[in-house]
């Protein structure tokens, strides 16, 4: 079931090993060692001519057809004799240079499960077709074609919901980055054992997320500008993958289901946020994407977490092509890595990842040599990575900001600092993995927020030294120190946060908080209720106003603070639940009103 | 200069035994064969080479377009031109529909403006002065480096500079830039 990787193997060993390769063959020695290869490959066709029917059909039909027939991602098919005879020196090229299939890590095939290159035998084999005139050979060599599943891939979910209106991609322009909130209609928590997008214009959409809003934020930023969804890369904080699983979707990846006793729970309330990159196609295009949900009684007992390495002070100056960016983390427990995902913007060159054990001997688990923002995803592991206490995990990422990476989004270079938006960078690498026990689980919950805490606290540093008066990395870095049990300094950062910018209500809120749990009411509304006054949309503020107001003994207020923090965030359970109990309060003693 | 190389071609015709040229020519979306250079009196001619489900082709649909109706007023001919023979009229037609272009469209099942024009991929693009002499020939821009490598706006636009320079009998900056898009099959 679950097995380490081979001992002794250095992260570096691919690279060494490549390097080596490639200048021995300049050499003067190698030839003459190569020779009995080149005889080899030579005296391949010698099994007799490679035909389309034979040789190029089988390969063809196994890893391309999959995208490339109608209905999929492909843009034309290659099905037939004819299809793929006229593209025969562009599949050449573009499978030498494993720009297709695409599958972006480098290392050992079988790593990674739906692992998608081909042989170098396999590149071969088109080459010589090429050359020897593309022959088509006897017809009943031809295999029959794959019998692909039309439709949904994991069969008739449970449960269909639908972007609520159709999106309209321009003709033209710069790739989109939109976000599309789907509403669950759910009369209870159902466990979810799969999860399938089915892009309904499949050629728009170049790669996916799906994750899970619990808060209604999303809802209030849906259709601002007037388009369903909203725009851009960057999500609200609260917006979560669902606990423990990455979904990501790209053209080609294979649907799977959870196995018993994995997968997630969907309550009601929730809202799935699709985000899509689409690329315009020369004219406009509709979307009105669908999610198929997969139900299953078994609770999803298996513990899994994910967790992240990262860096936010990333600064890579214009002009830089090798910036490099590092982040590493200790294992406090011993997990089973599931999988992986690399998250950079296009500035990324080359990710690198890694898992020192503890006897010091230190394993790749992700390799990829030029990364494409276009086709990320996750990755996950054929067989579970062993990772035990005491694993130090490593990210290693390269960057190119100069003009030579025809990607850079800004020409000529400018420094580029972290940020969500495309034109701004990032680095992460997120681990999904599966613990032994909920003891396990919360020690590397703490070990992760404490890491992620420590990586957030540097980033508002870094921002406070740019620009003192920075209100939001203030607001953030005073966060961080009251979560830290540092409340006097967290309380002063907040109070210059307000002061710097008056109408910010995120400090009033916090201060809100650190007055209520030193039980100073008064002050704790007034913070709250200048926090709702700057921002009626904090749903947090309303709830925390109607407990202030419940512990100063005014329940009119109370009720009318938590009715308004119920309106903004559905999900609020306390709210309702603390509101229904004053109603019946209420109802029971009439007289009570004023 | 145009008479005289006219005055040749019933000879070559006459050498290859029976008369070629027609059946080697261009069509319109009838089947008719078409001159490009003689169809309208225009001081510069541009093709532009593109096929019904290449992506890149498409993706540049709108620029086409805009070219074509910035220099089209100025004096520039323009010629979208279909050269994979498998691309039948009807196809054609319902692609420029799509797409909306508006431009005139012909076939070169035979390749013959193809290799004039130096045409290897779609999308890629061909500016003539009269006497089919071809001043430029290449990308539209450089928005594509390679299949899967691309800028996120073109940088320079090759193709509207030496239009541009061509209508006002200036020197083309480049008279070439390689294409980058999918390869036009050769004849079948």
């Amino acid at each position: 079931m679950t097995r380490h990787l081979p001992q002794g193997t250095r992260p570096d060993l691919l690279k060494t090993n490549r390097s080596r390769r490639r200048s021995s063959l300049g050499s003067l020695v190698r030839p003459t060692v190569l020779l009995p290869l080149v005889f080899l490959l030579a005296g391949f066709p010698a099994t007799g001519e490679v035909t389309f029917n034979k040789d190029i059909a089988p390969v063809v039909f196994q890893n391309c057809a999959t995208c490339h027939r109608p209905g999929q991602s492909g843009p034309f098919p290659l099905l037939t004799y004819a299809d793929i005879k006229k593209r025969a020196k562009q599949i050449v090229e573009v499978t030498a240079r494993r720009y297709m299939p695409p599958w972006l890590p480098d290392g050992p095939k079988d790593l990674f499960l739906g692992d998608r290159r081909l042989s170098e035998a396999q590149i071969q084999l088109f080459r010589t077709w090429l050359e020897a005139g593309t022959p088509e050979g006897p017809a009943q060599e031809l295999p029959t074609k794959p019998n692909w599943t039309e439709g949904w891939q994991l069969g008739q979910p449970d449960l269909v919901v639908q972007m609520p209106k159709k999106y309209t991609l321009p003709a033209e322009g710069r790739d989109v980055y939109r976000n599309f909130v789907i509403p669950v209609p759910l009369g209870k928590a159902r466990y979810v054992r799969a999860l399938e997008l089915q892009p309904d214009n499949r050629r728009i959409v170049h790669h996916a997320f799906i994750k899970v809003d619990a808060t209604g934020e999303v809802r209030k930023m849906d259709g601002t500008d007037g388009q369903p969804g909203f725009a851009g890369m960057n999500l609200p904080e609260q917006v979560k993958t669902p606990s423990g699983c990455f979904l990501s979707w790209q053209p080609g990846k294979m649907s799977s289901a959870e196995a018993p006793g994995f997968g997630w729970t969907l309550k009601p309330g929730q809202d799935l946020v699709l985000q899509a990159h689409l690329r315009p196609t020369g004219k406009p295009e509709e979307l009105q994407a669908q999610v198929g949900l997969y139900f299953t009684d078994i609770p999803p007992t298996n513990l899994t977490a994910v967790f992240v390495l990262c860096s936010f002070t990333l600064d890579i100056p214009a002009g830089t092509n090798d910036y490099l960016v590092e982040d590493s983390f200790v294992l406090p427990v011993d997990v089973e890595a599931l999988s992986v995902l690399p998250h950079t913007h296009y500035l990324g060159k080359r990710i690198e990842g890694w898992a020192v054990f503890p006897g010091g001997t230190r394993e790749p688990l992700l390799r990829i040599p030029d990364w494409d923002f276009n086709w990320q995803g996750d990755y996950r592991y054929a067989r579970p990575v062993h990772l035990p206490a005491g694993t130090i995990l490593q990210m290693r990422y390269l960057y190119d900001n100069s003009n030579t990476n025809p990607r850079n989004p800004n020409q000529p270079p400018k420094e580029v600092r972290y940020g969500p938006q495309s034109s701004d960078e990032m680095g992460e690498l997120w681990f999904q993995v599966q613990l032994k026990n909920t003891n396990d689980l919360a020690r590397l919950a703490e070990a992760s927020n404490e890491h992620h805490a420590r990586a957030f606290a540097g980033y508002a540093q870094f921002r406070l030294k740019q620009n003192p008066h920075d209100a939001r990395a203030r607001t953030e870095l005073g966060f961080i120190q009251w979560s830290h049990g540092r409340t006097d300094e967290a309380a002063a950062n907040f109070r210059t946060a307000a002061a710097d910018e008056p109408a910010f209500d995120q400090p009033h809120y916090y201060l809100g908080v650190i007055h209520r749990t030193q039980h100073r009411l008064a002050e704790a509304r007034a913070e709250f209720q200048t926090a709702v006054k700057l921002n009626p949309q904090n749903s947090r503020a309303f709830g925390n106003l109607g407990f202030v107001f419940l512990g100063l003994g005014d329940l009119e207020s109370a009720e009318r603070s938590l009715r308004s923090a119920l309106e903004l965030n559905p999900a609020d359970d306390l709210a309702r639940n603390t509101l229904q109990a004053i109603v019946k309060q209420r109802s029971a003693n009439p007289e009570s009103r004023p | 200069m145009v008479h005289v190389r006219l005055a040749w071609i019933p000879v070559g015709c006459l050498l290859l035994g029976g008369c070629a040229a027609p059946r080697q020519a261009a069509l319109d979306l009838n089947g008719s064969p078409i001159n490009v250079f003689a169809a309208k009196p225009a001081s510069v001619t541009v093709l532009l080479f593109v096929s019904n489900d290449c992506p890149i082709a498409n993706r540049y649909a709108p620029e086409i377009q805009r070219l074509h109706d910035r220099f089209a007023c100025r004096g520039a001919a323009f010629w979208l031109v279909h050269a994979d023979p498998s691309e039948s009229p009807v196809e054609i037609q319902q692609h420029a529909r799509l797409y909306h272009l508006d431009l005139p469209l012909i076939r070169d099942p035979h390749h013959q403006l193809t290799r004039l024009a130096k045409a290897e991929v779609t999308p890629s693009a061909a500016v003539f002065f009269p006497g089919r002499k071809l001043i430029y020939h290449g990308r539209i821009d450089d928005r594509f480096v390679e299949l899967g490598r691309e800028r996120p706006e073109a940088m320079n636009h090759d193709l509207a500079e030496a239009i541009e320079a061509a209508l006002s009998h200036k020197r083309v900056p480049v008279s070439a830039a390689k294409a980058v898009g999918c390869y036009i099959p050769s004849e079948p």
